[in-house]
Formats: C-alpha cells, sequence, structure tokens
C-alpha cells in the first residue's frame, strides 16, 4: 500500500514544518531580529525582500494578478530610481484568512522577507496584518473597513485604500446632492451594514430623505425581489452598498427588469467587475465613490504600463499596490533600515510626494500615525454614455466628476478607536 | 396512473400539524397581501419566476439522482459550463442568442456524457460517497478548466434586444429575459414529464429505477439508458445555464453558488421526486420572495418593528428546509420511487 | 443437440465458489427441475445461465439455441428467446400490470400481444391499472409469469414461482406451468424447494448439493425413493 506510506511520510513531513515553525517564529513581544530587520551593509545596493500576499483563488482570485502586477512596476520605477534591489516573493492568501496566515508565516521564517503588503478582504488583512506586527514586520494592506483603522489597528501595520467609512460619505454627500429620496439596498454583512449608516446619515445630514432600505444577502445574484421593493417605493434612487461583481449583477437586472430612469449610486466601486458586462448596463451607473480610476488627471503612462504589463486593465488594485510597494521601499530607503520600528518611524506623518502622489491626481497623501491610515482624495465618478466608453487599449468606462481630500471625509482619530 | 394522482396532490398525507402549518402561512399571505397589494403581486410574480429557475437546475439533478442515485455535485458546474459556452458562442463568436440556447445545452450535454462514461458510470454500485465525493473532484476541475479558459473575472453576454426590455403583465412588470425562462423551464418540465410517463422509454427507465437488474434480465440496455439520461440531465442544467448567464452574466462560483440551494430544492421536493423537485423550487422560490413581505407587513400591522428582520431572503430557503423535514422527514413527495 | 446445455460450470461470489462442475441438459419442451436444500446453489446457477453480474462465472460453458449465453450480454439473452422469471417475482412494484407486461414486451424480438396474456391470465385482467405493489403475492407472480411469457420464449426460467403462496395458489401456479408447456410449447427449467411442485410438473429433475448435481432421476424415482429425498432434500 504506497499511498498510505506516503501519506505517513506527509504527516511526518507536516510535523517537522510545524515544529520548525515553532522553533524559528520569534513570540510577541521578542525584541528585534528574529524576522526582518536588514540593516544597509557597507557596499551596494540595498537589498530588500518584498512579500506580496494576493489572492490567486478564492472569490477574490479575479483581482489577484493586479495586485502583481501594480507591485512589479513600483518596483521597476524604484530600482531606476533608488540604490535599491527589490526581490518580490509572492504567496497565495487562499480562500480563507487561516491560508493566508500560514502564507505570512512561512513568507517570515522560510523565506526571510524584510516586509509584507498586499491582502484584499479585512479578514485576512487582519489576520496576516496581525501576525506581521506581533513578530516586527511591516505590512501594508488595501482592505478598506473601518476596523483595519479602529480596534483591529496594530502598530506595525497601515492601510492603503481609503476607508469605507471615507467612501461611503463622499456617495453620501453626492446622492444627497443628486437627488432626494433614496432607497438603499446593502450587503448584509459588516462592511455593508458600516456602510449603511454612514450612507444614510451623511444623505439626511445633507437634506435628502432615505424612504427604504433593505439588506441584500452577499454573495447573491437574483436582486429581482430588492429591485421590486425599490419600484414600489416613492424612491428616484437607489444606493448599492454591494461589493464586487454583485454590483454589477444588480445593475444589469434593474435594466432588464426596465427600472432605468432611476438614479443609481455605488458605494466604492471597482470599475473593474462592471468590464464583464455590456456597455448599456454599466453606463445606467449615475454616480459612484471611487478609491482611483484610470481616468484621473495626472494619471501618466501608468495606464499604458499596466495594459501592457498585466492582464487585467489599469485600475484601483494596481494603483494601490504602486502605492504601497512605493511608499514601503521609499521608507526603507530613508531610515536606511527595514526594521519595522524603523519603517513605522518613516511612515507616521509622512507626505507622499512620490510618482504615487501623481497617478492619484496630485492631491495630498499622508500617513497619518494615529491609525496608519493612507490619507488620500477620494474621487467621485459616472460611469460613460454607452457609446463614449473606450475598450481599447484598455478599458474606460467612468469619468471624474469631483475629488473630495481626504480629511473631509476621514474619520478623526478619537472616533477611530485605535489607540496608536 | 389513477392510485398515483391521489398521492400526487399529497392530500391523504396531509397531516393536522401540517395543516395547521399551511393554515398559519394562508393567515401571514393574506395580511400581506392586505398592506401592500401592489408590491405583493411583484414579489409573487417575482418568486414564480425564480422558483422556475431553481426548477430547471434542480430538475437536471433529481432525474440524476433519482435514477442513477449518484448525489451529482457537478450539476452545478454543468450548470455553470451553460453559462460559459453561451459566453463563448455569444460575445466570442458572434452567434445570436438562439443559437447559444440550442447549441451551448449540447455541449454540455457531451460534457456529462463524458463525465458519466469515464468516472461515474464506475461508482454505481459503490456506496453513494463515491459517486458524491467523484463529482466534487469533477466540479473542482471543471471549475478551475473554467478559470483557466475564460479567467476569473465575471462576465456577461449582452441579452438579445427581443428580450432586453421589460415585460408589462398589467399588474406589474417583469425581466423579457426572466419571463421567456419561465416559458423554458414550464415547457422542459412538461417534456420531461411526458418522456418519463408516456413514452417507452421512459417506462423502461422508470423501470429500472426501481429494479435495475431486473429490466436488464427483461432485455433493457440500462447502461445506454443511463447515458441518455445522464445527457439528458446535463442539457438541462445547461439550458439553466444559458439562460441564467443571459440575464445575470457568468462567474466561476455560479455553480457552486447554485447546487448548494438547488440541493436544498431536492430534498425539500424528496429526493427522487422529479415533481416534487419541481414543486419545491416554486415553493422555495415563493418563500424567498415573499418572506420578507410577509415580516415586514407584520411589523407594520402589529407595531413590532423587530419582526422585520434585514436581510432574512438569504435563509429563507434552509428556514422552509427546515420546515418541510420536521413535518415530512422525506421531504414533500419524498418516496423509494422515482416520478411519484 | 439440448435447447440448453449448461457443462462443467464453476461459478461463486467474492466469499467463494458455490458451483463446481454443473451440468444440465434441457431438451426442447421438456419441464425440468432443479432440486436441492437452500444454500445448494440453485438460483446460483439461473444466475449464472443468464450473466447476472453475480455471480461470477469462472469456468464451463452455457449454450442455449446454439448461442454461447456467457458471451453474450444480459439484456441480449432475452431476444435468444430464453426468459427468467426469478426468484422472489420481482414485478415493478410502481408500475401498473399493463405497464409491466409491456415494458416486457417492448424489448422482445416477437412478442405475444398484451391482449393475449390478458385472455391468458383474467385474474390480471381485472387489475390492469393497479400498481404491481398492491396487488398479492400469488397475483404478482401470475404478473410475472405473463411479464416472461408475452416475450414468446423458447424457454423460461422459473425460479421457487410457488415460494410463500397459499396452496390453492401453488396449484394454480402448477396448472400454468403445466398449460404453457403443454399447450404452448415452452421449455421450462424448474428451481424449487417445495418437491411436490416439481413432481407434480416436472418430466425429470436434477438433485444439486453444495453446489455439485449429485444425481439426475425420474419423477417415479423420485416419488418412490424416499431415502433419496430425505438425503437431498430433507423431505
Amino acid at each position: 500500500m504506497p499511498k498510505i506510506t506516503r501519506r505517513r511520510a506527509l504527516e511526518g513531513l507536516g510535523a517537522a514544518g510545524i515544529a520548525g515553525l515553532a522553533g524559528c517564529s520569534s513570540g510577541p513581544g521578542g525584541e528585534g531580529s528574529g524576522s526582518g530587520g536588514t540593516t544597509t551593509g557597507s557596499t551596494g545596493p540595498m537589498e530588500i525582500t518584498l512579500g506580496l500576499f494576493t489572492p490567486n483563488s478564492g472569490a477574490f482570485a479575479p483581482w489577484g494578478p493586479s495586485l502583481e502586477t501594480g507591485t512589479r512596476l513600483a518596483i521597476q520605477d524604484l530600482e531606476n530610481e533608488l540604490d535599491v534591489s527589490v526581490g518580490l516573493e509572492v504567496y497565495d492568501t487562499k480562500t480563507d484568512p487561516s491560508g493566508a496566515l500560514d502564507a505570512m508565516k512561512r513568507a517570515v521564517t522560510a523565506d526571510g522577507i524584510d516586509f509584507a503588503q498586499g491582502g484584499i478582504n479585512s479578514s485576512v488583512c487582519t489576520k496576516i496584518g496581525t501576525w506581521a506586527s506581533d513578530n516586527n514586520v511591516s505590512y501594508i494592506g488595501q482592505g478598506a473597513s473601518d476596523s483595519l483603522r479602529g480596534e483591529a489597528c496594530q502598530p506595525f501595520m497601515y492601510m492603503v485604500y481609503q476607508t469605507n467609512h471615507m467612501m461611503a460619505t463622499t456617495i453620501g454627500r453626492e446622492m444627497a446632492d443628486t437627488t432626494d429620496n433614496w432607497y438603499v439596498l446593502y450587503a448584509d454583512y459588516v462592511w455593508g451594514h458600516n456602510a449603511e449608516q454612514v450612507v444614510t446619515s451623511a444623505v439626511e445630514e445633507n437634506g435628502a430623505t432615505v424612504v427604504g432600505k433593505d439588506a441584500t444577502p452577499f454573495p447573491n445574484d437574483d436582486y429581482t425581489q430588492y429591485i421590486n421593493n425599490v419600484a414600489n417605493s416613492d424612491a428616484d434612487g437607489v444606493a448599492l452598498l454591494i461589493p464586487g461583481p454583485d454590483a454589477s449583477r444588480a445593475v444589469k437586472q434593474m435594466r432588464n427588469q426596465g427600472l432605468t430612469d432611476i438614479t443609481i449610486g455605488a458605494q466604492m466601486l471597482e470599475d473593474m467587475v462592471f468590464w464583464g458586462l455590456d456597455h448599456e448596463a454599466a453606463a445606467m451607473v449615475d454616480i459612484a465613490s471611487m478609491g482611483w480610476v484610470n481616468t484621473i488627471d495626472g494619471v501618466g503612462d501608468f495606464n499604458d504600463r499596466v495594459a501592457e504589463a498585466g492582464e487585467l486593465d489599469p485600475f484601483v488594485r494596481h494603483a494601490k499596490s504602486y502605492t504601497s510597494a512605493d511608499q514601503h521601499v521609499r521608507a526603507a530607503v530613508r531610515a536606511g533600515s527595514t526594521r519595522a520600528e524603523d519603517i513605522r518611524e518613516e511612515l507616521e506623518g509622512h507626505e507622499v510626494q512620490s510618482a504615487a502622489k501623481d497617478i492619484h491626481g496630485g492631491g495630498e497623501m499622508y500617513w497619518r500615525a494615529c491609525d496608519h491610515e493612507l490619507v488620500s482624495p477620494v474621487f467621485s465618478a459616472t460611469a460613460r454614455e454607452a457609446s463614449a466608453m473606450q475598450d481599447d487599449p484598455y478599458k474606460q468606462w467612468f469619468d471624474v466628476t469631483d475629488t473630495t481630500p481626504g480629511d473631509d471625509v476621514v474619520r478623526s482619530c478619537e472616533e477611530t478607536g485605535c489607540t496608536l | 396512473m389513477s392510485t398515483s394522482s391521489s398521492r400526487t396532490l399529497g392530500l391523504d398525507r396531509l397531516s393536522a400539524g401540517g395543516a395547521a402549518v399551511w393554515g398559519a402561512i394562508a393567515l401571514l399571505l393574506l395580511v400581506a397581501l392586505a398592506v401592500e397589494p401592489g408590491l405583493f403581486v411583484d414579489q409573487f410574480v417575482g418568486g414564480l419566476v425564480y422558483g422556475m429557475t431553481l426548477v430547471l437546475i434542480a430538475l437536471g439533478l433529481s432525474i440524476i439522482l433519482g435514477l442513477l442515485g449518484i448525489v451529482n455535485f457537478a450539476h452545478g458546474a454543468l450548470f455553470m459550463l451553460g453559462a460559459y459556452f453561451t459566453y463563448q458562442l455569444m460575445a466570442l463568436w458572434g452567434l445570436p442568442f438562439w443559437v447559444a440556447l440550442v447549441v451551448a445545452p449540447l455541449l454540455v450535454g457531451l460534457v456529462g456524457v463524458l463525465m458519466e462514461r469515464l468516472v461515474l458510470q464506475w461508482l454505481y454500485d459503490e456506496p453513494p460517497l463515491a459517486g458524491l465525493l467523484a463529482a466534487f473532484g469533477i466540479a473542482l476541475m471543471i471549475q478551475e478548466a473554467t478559470r483557466a479558459i475564460w479567467g476569473d473575472t465575471p462576465l456577461s453576454v449582452a441579452t438579445p434586444a427581443v428580450l432586453a426590455q421589460s415585460a408589462d403583465l398589467a399588474v406589474t412588470t417583469v425581466a423579457r429575459i426572466r419571463l421567456f425562462s419561465v416559458v423554458v423551464a414550464a415547457l422542459v418540465v412538461l417534456g420531461v414529464y411526458l418522456l418519463i410517463e408516456r413514452t417507452d422509454f421512459g417506462l423502461s427507465v422508470r423501470a429500472g429505477v426501481q429494479d435495475r437488474e431486473m429490466a436488464g434480465f427483461l432485455g433493457i440496455d440500462m447502461p445506454r439508458r443511463f447515458v441518455l439520461m445522464f445527457f439528458l440531465g446535463a442539457v438541462i442544467a445547461g439550458i439553466g445555464g444559458v439562460l441564467q448567464g443571459t440575464a445575470v452574466g457568468m462567474s466561476p462560483t455560479m455553480g457552486q453558488q447554485y447546487i448548494i440551494i438547488t440541493f436544498v430544492v431536492v430534498v425539500v421536493g424528496g429526493i427522487g421526486s422529479l415533481f416534487g423537485s419541481v414543486v419545491a423550487g416554486l415553493l422555495i422560490g415563493e418563500a424567498v420572495f415573499l418572506t420578507p413581505l410577509v415580516l415586514r407587513s407584520l411589523a407594520d400591522v402589529t407595531g413590532v418593528g423587530a419582526l422585520a428582520v434585514p436581510g432574512i431572503g438569504g435563509l429563507v430557503p434552509y428556514l422552509v428546509m427546515i420546515l418541510v423535514l420536521l413535518v415530512r422527514p422525506r421531504g414533500l413527495y419524498g418516496q423509494e420511487g422515482f416520478m411519484e | 443437440m439440448s435447447l440448453l446445455e449448461v457443462r462443467d460450470l464453476d461459478a461463486g461470489y467474492e466469499t467463494g465458489q458455490v458451483l463446481f462442475g454443473v451440468d444440465i441438459d434441457v431438451e426442447r419442451d421438456e419441464v425440468v427441475s432443479l432440486l436441492g436444500r437452500n444454500g445448494a446453489g440453485k438460483t446460483t446457477t439461473m444466475r449464472s445461465i443468464v450473466g447476472a453480474d453475480e455471480p461470477t462465472v469462472r469456468g464451463g460453458s452455457v449454450t442455449f439455441d446454439g448461442h454461447d449465453l456467457l458471451a453474450t450480454k444480459t439484456h441480449d439473452i432475452p431476444r435468444l428467446g430464453l426468459s427468467l422469471v426469478p426468484e422472489a417475482r420481482r414485478c415493478f412494484g410502481d408500475l401498473t400490470v399493463t405497464e409491466n407486461i409491456r415494458l416486457a414486451a417492448n424489448h422482445a424480438e416477437d412478442p405475444r400481444s398484451i391482449e393475449a396474456m390478458f385472455e391468458r391470465f383474467p385474474e390480471l385482467d381485472d387489475m390492469r391499472d393497479r400498481a404491481a405493489k398492491n396487488m398479492s403475492g400469488g397475483e404478482q407472480q401470475m404478473l410475472a409469469i405473463a411479464r416472461s411469457l408475452v416475450t414468446n420464449p423458447q424457454m423460461i426460467l422459473l425460479d421457487e414461482p410457488c415460494e410463500g403462496l397459499a396452496p390453492y395458489i401453488v396449484r394454480r401456479i402448477e396448472d400454468i406451468i403445466q398449460e404453457i408447456s403443454e399447450n404452448e410449447g415452452v421449455t421450462i427449467l424448474l428451481v424449487e424447494q417445495n418437491v411436490a411442485v416439481a413432481l407434480a410438473t416436472a418430466d425429470r429433475h436434477y438433485l444439486i448439493d453444495e453446489g455439485h448435481i449429485v444425481d439426475e432421476v425420474t419423477t417415479e424415482r423420485l416419488r418412490e425413493d424416499e431415502e433419496l429425498r430425505q438425503r437431498y432434500l430433507g423431505v
């Protein structure tokens, strides 16, 4: 029975691996150098190994390639500009946070990465960011949830994406400016619930009304019953606080059902999820809050480089990955060290001056010390007319209508609940 | 026939507890109808449409489960393939929807036949777990192959112009593509019913379900019929995929998403009962659409706001399942037979 | 050459060999019985002849009307004119009487008419639309025989047709066996534990014990030789 012996052997290996990990990883508070901690030597370029955590399987897998592309572009630019050599190790965050955590442990203990970045959904960011911080490894994530800058914040964890709160406040204000009676559809989990609260209060503070709301299951692909609710209400606008492809499904179904006159607002829209739709359906989105969009003024040749390099047309995750690597490496170079404490010292309060600022349109961007948020402008956008949508050499379907400075919409330090 | 039709109605099996449950449900529905008549009609029609989509997917699953005893976890993957073949035919090859509606299900049928010939046929006499695991493995393989070929990003095709608008049904408007799906699903259900109940082929299949070996002793080539029925089940899944893909779009996870709720439908309907799957699909469709409305109306009437549980919709299928299984542990029409 | 020739047949299950060199010959128009105790190998013999999935035949040959049955698929055998009425009747319980018979007719080479079966078995005529599972054991046995007869077979393998039936029904079955043999020219190989049925219907008897054919006797000898019956059949 060769199968059994092989399995036994694997079990043995696994046990050995676990023992190895336990032996190597320094515990929380363990001082210093067990992991990370390259300091510049005497000669030659500074050598940095960057660990990228990206979803190559699971529900967020469509996003996966963009993180790597954005990171590689940043590394190219950094190596041209600075005396630095950056090695990239890519890890799959799998479908669940514990898989991502295993990858993080392996990256730090076995592969010796200097610092880490990536991670899209908040549970993954929280899990790997906490472990990294506990083990003195600097980590920049891309989660949008407010808790990452609140009760879950960590001394060596940073977030490069605008927060759910910032985006929701922006879209809520835009909604109130556009029309008076809104129906809110929000995804039935933490992200959606938070967004619903913020949007509702922003709408009401600005003189408009929320006439009805529904929590929708997530994920979900039949929105008919909620669309019926909207159609039977007095609303002349519907807010979609629904992430990812589900939002695009909801829009398409509204179109199929003939609900075309209503104003559609979308929270934290990533235009990539609309690219699978036909132009006419995508064109129905009237207002959206976005973390980045490839029609920002000043984006330069970034779009072309992404289109050339990557599998996906340029969208927000390219820009955020670029920014993560750019900021992380520059901080290390400035500090002459990759130790988490040294990078923290460099990042806190730092104002972005690099190309990462240009591709974000040149507005003020800075690392807030109290919660480690990269405070950045939030973009309001609207879908182009179907006939004006560009598909080649890359898709441009949304235009920026307004840019809100990050400070206008970010929670105050006291509100976050983070005590850094 | 005469003996089975009284059972089909299920009246003789309606217990007192069951009657009380149905009575309470009827009362709640009346409350909702009184409070919001317009929305009630919208949601009722919506539930019917959604229910028929579920029926279409559950039907193929039920056929294969009832006939072959295989819990075909790959059925969701076949459904997904129907959607992606539609994408290939329409978006990439520029063929019209009507071609996709015919060709994509046939292609899915072929995939189903390959699955049956290469893997599942060897597992008919093994414990059910073996078939389930094999089918699960196939589902993963198809899903990953789909990822590799068409990518991870959700896709969609342009709804054909005739079906793109909404249809005005006087009392409500429904997306025409949805209405079209209902018609197709109804025709498929009718077709399957006639095939199973009214043809000699169906007769031999029903015999084979009850006693495969005896059917063989009588000269019936059961393995060939299994292939044909597997083909049929896969084709029906493919039809569901074409319609769903056109109405909603396609993503590599759609199969997984639907297989669970489809199992709920089959279990509620009673394993092995095609008729049960139809009833259960419609029941769950209506329940999903009407439960939130009923709760909201109830909250309005009683003034107890807490009754309008937000986001209850996603839980409803499972609540229905629990309720039905408590009253009838075998599901609505579950018995050892096939088409009762 | 005999209509059915079983030569040196070895067969068994995963748990072990059951038949050891079984030889049986049935001539056209004969009624032959295969008698033995419970577990002697009677049903295993019948199932081996029609090539059921189990038991596995390990050696020997089975020839019917010149065809090598071991090389023929089970579902092709009825078209050669050999029909099995298995142990426990195995009517399709959820199908009606008519459906059961029609099913068999549909897959026969040259079937008799279904109406002829209802004339032949008036008991069944009264319950054409009844589901088989709602019939008595005797009625089911008649249905099983009708289902076989409608295929217009040259030969029927009848496995324990009288098991568990009331005496007056047993007599009716005996009559049917005689009728289809004498009036309709169907050859019959009958498996029975009930020696009386065999004595009443068969011309010749094979005695099987622990998988071996131990004797082949005439009806007279079987009737008279009490010691023989005691030794192999326990009666």
